[in-house]
């Protein structure tokens, strides 16, 4: 295993195309606008070798028996899933931000269970080339870009109908010794500080979509493999000091690209999927689950930092004693902890796929994700009602910095005696960045749309079977049970009442 | 001699299908076997010869087939186990497969 610090300096030994704000970046680890990013990546390699957190930071390989980070494990039982979720909450109360190690992680149990259902089926060899390449990701702790999301032109077409072929990834060459595959990912979150990027298709796909249903593993400097870095919300505010980010150390969400598949390469033995497009819906929805799973846990526990700085700027501005502020900071926890049920609930009804792996249930998963777009907005409502308006009306950092101005700061931004106002204003950024910035359309969009989630759950809420229960109370249908209670059936019953 | 089928069903707390019609099919397909139902108290006391059918409402897969298997006496006795209607067919085919082995 590696810790933080050999983490990014294992960066360096890859050499990923870049580019942002129109420039080539040459050396991703000391581009200072991902510093923030790399160090909330690296928190889950140093956890790892912190004994108080070891316990749910790591596991057992089932592969090999070694000790490994447990973000390149396998689940093999429901305490597994617990722990994943455990270890997500304690990454988010730690970095309070995206850590974005789980897509990777979803990914590799995800392909473990299809691989392996694929094989059986079609009697290929991909699990066993599966196999080989997390032995690899395991040894050598590994972080991995989970590639899903394709950038889907005319969202009405499929991808065989888009006028431009290349907007979801396919495959264009098959060679004797691998593929050749372009197209375009979206939001690929960490990718500049990963590894390995791991593609994944982004739908279920019929026939005629057959070089679309891929799915392979490149090292994130394979040739041909350009990432667009993206913007975000007061992004530059990094390169101003350490206050107006209200996280500087560890960002704002996780840091996105844009990533391209320019005539990428894939040798055979990196390939997990290639025409199986049967199988493309599966790993789609097993994916899914899996990432679905994660947000009532690391999401509470970036809202465990933003109740924790709401409650402190209550003090800070003498309120704290006021009944509706605890009556709202009340309501923030228990939306945030309801997520964390779903979370918990998910793990614990997880169960045994044929590959041995375990898998979270896939409705509670998605049960979980739907209230993740939802309850991160009331709860940072109510952050800011707390709060108040200086959330988005504080001076800066320079002012704060200037003698001219710091001593009229000092003097009209006081709240009460015994806070220092630096103090204050820190508190005021962090609540901007946790309940402002980015994190809101992530709650939303992350591990896919609220349509995504709602779509599995119609088709998994069983309603035939509960109108069958509403019919049976209803007195439509024939109680089994009533006649066992009352000796005569219903129709008997209830004629001495009419 | 006729086959012996023993049925446990789990708990049944959230089924994702109609579990009784899993019994329901492999009645109407054999006939001729005997059917019995089996409790938690029988776990330790496995020894009439036959099938056993596992019936569990979703992939939770509450009776697990493996605490079943641990506590069998009896060798001559096959464990089966469904967690989704989708199992049915195959589940009938390998009953019809023992169902021939006990005839031959």
């Amino acid at each position: 295993m590696m810790n933080g610090k050999e983490y990014i300096e294992s960066l360096r030994k890859y050499n990923p195309t870049i580019y942002f704000m129109g420039k080539k970046i040459e050396s991703a680890v000391d581009e200072p606008m991902f510093f923030p990013h790399i160090h909330a990546a690296a928190m889950t390699y140093e956890l790892a070798f912190d004994p108080r957190y070891e316990d749910v930071m790591t596991a057992e390989s089932h592969l090999t028996g070694e000790k490994i980070n447990r973000f390149t494990h396998i689940h093999q039982s429901v305490d597994d899933l617990v722990k994943k979720v455990r270890m997500m909450r304690l990454l988010g109360q730690k970095t309070a931000t995206c850590f974005q190690r789980c897509v990777g992680f979803d990914a590799l149990n995800a392909l473990y269970i299809t691989t392996y259902n694929i094989d059986k089926k079609h009697n290929t060899e991909y699990h066993q080339n599966f196999l080989e390449f997390l032995k690899h990701v395991q040894k050598n702790d590994l972080m991995c870009v989970g590639s899903m999301t394709d950038v889907k032109g005319d969202r009405s077409l499929r991808p065989h109908q888009q006028k431009d072929p290349d907007l979801y990834v396919h495959v264009v060459e098959r060679r004797e010794d691998g593929i050749v595959v372009r197209g375009a990912k979206a939001h690929q979150t960490g990718a500049v500080n990963s590894h390995e990027v791991i593609v994944m298709p982004t739908r279920a796909l019929g026939p005629e979509d057959k070089e679309y249903a891929v799915s392979f593993a490149v090292p994130i400097d394979a040739e041909g493999l350009i990432n667009i870095f993206s913007r975000q919300t007061n992004d530059t505010r990094r390169l101003d000091g350490d206050i107006d980010c209200g996280n500087a150390k560890y960002g704002i969400v996780g840091g996105e690209t844009l990533m391209i598949f320019d005539d990428v390469f894939v040798p055979w033995e990196r390939v997990f999927m290639c025409g199986e497009y049967d199988f493309a819906g599966e790993l789609v929805e097993t994916f899914a689950t899996f990432h679905r799973q994660n947000y009532g846990g690391c999401k509470v526990g970036v809202a465990d930092v933003l109740i924790g700085a709401t409650a402190l700027l209550a003090e800070y501005n003498g309120v704290a004693k006021a009944s509706h502020i605890v009556d709202k900071l009340t309501e923030m926890i228990h939306l945030a902890e309801t997520c964390w049920c779903c979370s918990l609930a998910c793990s614990y009804e997880g169960y045994k796929t044929p590959s041995g792996a375990y898998v979270p249930n896939p409705m509670l998963a998605n049960i979980t994700k739907l209230n993740v777009t939802r309850f991160p907005y009331e709860w940072s409502r109510l952050a800011q009602d707390i709060a108040g308006g200086f959330v988005i009306t504080t001076p800066s950092e320079k002012d704060l910095r200037n003698p001219e101005t710091r001593k009229l700061i000092e003097k009209y931004m006081k709240g009460v005696e015994g806070i220092a106002v630096e103090d204050r204003l820190r508190m005021f950024r962090l609540v901007e960045n946790l309940s402002v910035g980015a994190q809101l359309p992530e709650s939303m969009h992350g591990a896919g749309s609220p349509q995504a989630q709602k779509i599995m759950i119609w088709r998994r809420g069983n309603v035939e079977m509960k109108k069958e229960l509403a019919k049976i109370i209803a007195g439509i249908k024939k109680d089994e049970h009533f006649i066992k209670l009352t000796g005569v059936d219903e129709e008997e019953f209830f004629k001495k009442m009419r | 001699m006729p086959l012996k089928v023993g049925i446990k069903y789990c708990g049944g707390c959230n089924p994702t299908y109609h579990r009784e019609d899993v019994e329901k099919a492999i009645r109407s397909e054999f006939k001729n076997a005997i059917f019995y139902y089996l409790s938690e108290k029988d776990l330790h006391c496995l020894e009439m010869p036959g099938v056993l059918v596992l019936i569990n409402g979703c992939k939770k897969g509450c009776v697990s087939s493996v605490r079943w298997e641990e506590n069998c006496e009896s060798e001559s006795i096959r464990i089966f186990r469904i967690d989704e209607k989708a199992e049915l067919e195959d589940l009938i085919s390998e009953l019809r497969e023992i169902l021939t082995e006990n005839s031959c």
